[in-house]
């Protein structure tokens, strides 16, 4: 009985230290699932969406990688520091071209950091990353966290673009079914119409199996995964074969090739 | 016959032995080149950033002369160590040294608009105190990456068997290492009575 107690008021007092350790590193935060990780929970859906969208196209169309994130503090940690960690931890753009960013906005400490890789630090050098940052402290000293990020990553967006001789689309919403398609990695939208597809196909291909027998269901799986990887869906068919990830369009292992783009401290931030 | 034999056992034993000694120092010495290399390269990297750094310091110190006196100590320390900077040349060593001395010398630059708020309607400041944080966090970590470098070379070159390839071989333990202020070392001193 005494031991009972004492046990449970270890795991009381183990728990209330984990409550006021609520602090973030770079190590606690989960792995990327989109482009946009709003780990601290403050963005709209509307810009989370456009934002999605927008780093979609730099990723595809110029081939850098834009991670927007933000966390409620950095553990007491130097701003760039955290940024920088987690570019590394991350590998934001892919490994021999290095062109990655990434935008942290650590909303309880009130501070921001863009932090650019070796490959952009080019085209977006520190004074032009300063300004584009402090081009969003307005609003986001209205709280209006989601159009800051958005805004900030338009102009970023856009050097890049211009830089890469490619043209943006306005970040308009795309069918479902395009978007699986065409985005390899983030699981994190299309992801209802992946479902809504798999539904349709397992209903469909439930009906014959059975009549087929009991051997149908790997080969279904295999019909699927091909019939999606005809659709264009990169990574799709081998995705359904393992029978493996219910996102269906990822082509495995974190989304787009996040991994091994390196930065070597460029960038700029503050505070608002 | 018997004899021939055991000979010619101990030929290819020896020979064996050789083999082995002489693959195991070959093997050694060629890590070492690589290691030594990467030295090298880590260091490049922290020259071309501290080289970024000496460029943008007169441009900087430019913008805000109509603020600052020029007699200011923080712009006459920058200026000395620059100075300094320019004297050690590419001997590693003292390169390393000015260069901390530099690095000093400029961490006040990079709160002068605390002390002078004008500065802050100042464009061209700001943006020269993006390029200079931004060159100050690409040192650090430019640094870094050296030291880790340097590190694995010294690990290398000091643990046996290779230690002894590497005496051969006149790769010796490089102290160059990056090291913070010795003056960080001691306890800062607060008094409340002023």
């Amino acid at each position: 009985m005494n031991v009972v107690r004492k046990v449970s008021i270890l795991f009381i007092l183990s728990f209330a230290a984990l409550a006021g350790l609520r602090a973030e590193t770079v190590g606690q935060l989960p792995k990327p699932t989109s482009y946009v990780s709003d780990f601290a929970n403050v963005m709209d859906a509307a810009s989370k969406q456009q934002l999605e969208e927008l780093c979609r196209q730099v990723d595809q169309k110029a081939k850098a990688q834009i991670a927007v994130v933000t966390v409620n503090d950095t553990g007491g940690e130097d701003v760039f520091q955290f940024t920088q960690d987690l570019q590394q931890k991350w590998g934001v753009g892919t490994k021999p071209l290095d062109r990655g960013i990434v935008m942290l906005f650590a909303i309880h400490d009130h501070k921001r950091w863009i932090n650019v890789g070796k490959g952009l630090e080019g085209i977006l050098n520190d004074a032009k990353v300063g300004d584009i940052g402090r081009s969003m402290v307005p609003q986001l000293k209205n709280e209006q966290y989601g159009p800051a990020a958005l805004g900030g990553a338009q102009q970023i967006a856009n050097v890049i673009a211009t830089d890469s001789n490619v043209t943006l689309d306005a970040p308009v919403q795309h069918t479902y079914r395009r978007q699986a398609v065409q985005q390899s990695g983030g699981r994190g939208f299309g992801i209802s119409g992946i479902i809504f597809l798999l539904v349709v196909f397992f209903l469909l291909f439930r009906g014959r199996g059975g009549r087929g027998g009991g051997g149908g269901g790997g080969l279904m799986w295999l019909l699927l995964g091909s019939l999606l990887g005809g659709g264009g869906g990169r990574g799709g068919g081998g995705g359904f074969g393992g029978g493996g990830d219910s996102g269906g369009g990822d082509g495995g292992g974190g989304f787009g090739g996040f991994g091994g783009g390196d930065s070597g401290g460029g960038g700029a931030g503050g505070d608002w | 016959m018997k004899a021939g034999f055991v000979g010619i056992g101990v030929v290819v034993v020896l020979l064996i032995a050789l083999l082995f000694v002489g693959g195991s120092y070959i093997g050694a010495k060629n890590h070492m080149v690589a290691l030594n290399a990467d030295v090298d390269t880590a260091y490049s990297d922290v020259s071309i950033a501290q080289q970024r750094r000496m460029d943008l310091i007169p441009n900087l110190v430019a913008s805000v002369k109509g603020y600052v006196s020029e007699e200011s100590a923080v712009l006459t320390n920058i200026a000395n160590a620059r100075a300094g900077v320019i004297a050690a040349g590419s001997n590693r060593a003292s390169s390393i040294q000015a260069n901390q001395q530099l690095t000093m010398a400029i961490s006040p630059l990079l709160r002068l608009q605390e002390a002078y708020p004008n500065l802050k309607g100042n464009e061209q400041f700001i943006r020269l105190e993006d390029e200079l944080a931004g060159t100050e966090n690409r040192i650090a970590i430019s640094r870094e990456r050296y030291n880790s470098s340097l590190k694995g070379y010294n690990v290398y070159v000091q643990q046996f068997p290779a230690s002894i390839w590497a005496n051969i071989a006149g790769f010796h333990y490089r102290d160059e290492y990056y090291k913070g202020n010795p003056a960080n070392g001691a306890a800062p001193t607060v008094d409340f009575s002023k």
